[in-house]
């Protein structure tokens, strides 16, 4: 897996990774973290230029999180409308969750493009059908990008000379993260679903 | 602990079985971060072999040889015509195994470290 996330950087350069970036912002799973690792071991031994490639990937992320936010805003948005014309509770309910994103949402976003960003895509499209406005996402947007750019393509830079050890180390981090989200998500599903019963029962 | 779940599981079984699912994930991946970190504690934090990926200025940064001897010995296209080429890139424009190359490779960084460690061993006086 590493060696051919290695030779495809290697083959592609600074391109292959802004389209990396690009397209795993819109539910393309490609492991772009550990691109932008090899990306930056490969700046360290000459053979990438590096202020070209920190600015290429962070464009191709801000590209594709805009994508999938415009993507959520025009389809998502028709499909919660529709959802909610049919059932009133549902329709409380997409209230509910579109009056979270709007107080919090920005935040969400922010921490969704770098912190756990394999979950990224899902709340750029989930913040344009819930209808965040557009300026919060997009500067939540940007500052998270760039600390994810920044943060993957030095750490390649500093981690050079033992870059194998260091991309595992890091997919088995991104990994422990995504994991603990998610089920710190569906732990606080359940529970919702559990309250509600007891107020339906009570 | 058992009976909490029990009541999710009644109550929301997706949303349940979801929760365990990332957490027998998240338990895998700890169990490999820890191995991990007892592996980095004895590890001296440097590449250990060459790979058909790397290019010459990466072997040479790596494995801290002078990046002309790394192009010698893989005997690389100098300027290369299109940019960047790793040992996979020069073995197919050569015409050789890129486990010739990596061989070759892996002598002159052992050669460079074997003749600089005898340098560093002699004494002043030796000289």
């Amino acid at each position: 897996m590493t060696d051919s996330i290695f030779a495809a950087v290697t083959a592609y350069g600074v391109w292959g990774v802004m389209l990396a970036s690009f397209l795993s912002c819109l539910l393309i799973p490609i492991p772009t973290s550990l691109m932008m690792l090899a990306a930056g071991a490969l700046a360290a031994s000459g053979d990438i230029d590096i202020a070209p490639l920190i600015m290429a990937t962070f464009a191709g992320a801000v590209m594709g999180d805009q994508t999938g936010f415009f993507i959520g805003r025009t389809g998502g948005a028709r499909v919660l409308a529709r959802l909610g014309a049919r059932s009133p509770a549902r329709r409380s309910v997409i209230a509910r969750a579109e009056a979270l994103v709007d107080r919090r949402g920005g935040v969400g976003v922010f921490f969704s493009t770098w912190a756990v960003a394999p979950l990224g895509p899902y709340v750029n499209i989930a913040s344009g059908a819930a209808r965040l406005p557009w300026v919060r996402f997009t500067v939540a947007d940007i500052l998270g990008e760039m600390i994810w750019v920044n943060a993957y393509v030095w750490t390649g830079y500093v981690f050079a000379n033992n870059i194998s050890e260091v991309s595992t180390l890091m997919s088995d981090v991104i990994g422990l993260l995504v994991a603990t989200v998610v089920a710190a998500v569906a732990l606080y599903w359940a529970k919702g679903v559990l309250k509600a019963q007891k107020l339906k029962r009570g | 602990m058992i009976h909490h779940i029990k009541r999710l599981w009644a109550a929301a079984p997706l949303a349940t079985a979801a929760l365990i699912g990332a957490s027998v994930f998240a338990l895998f991946f700890v169990i490999r971060l820890s191995v991990a970190m007892l592996l980095w504690h004895n590890s001296d934090h440097r590449e250990k072999d060459i790979e058909a990926w790397m290019t010459p200025g990466f072997i040479s940064h790596a494995f801290n040889v002078p990046h002309e001897i790394i192009l010698e010995a893989v005997d690389a296209p100098v300027p290369p015509p299109a940019g960047r080429m790793s040992l996979d890139e020069i073995a197919g424009y050569r015409n050789v195994e890129v486990s010739t190359l990596i061989t070759a490779a892996q002598t002159a960084v052992a050669t460079f470290h074997a003749n600089r460690k005898a340098g560093s061993d002699r004494g002043p006086d030796d000289r």
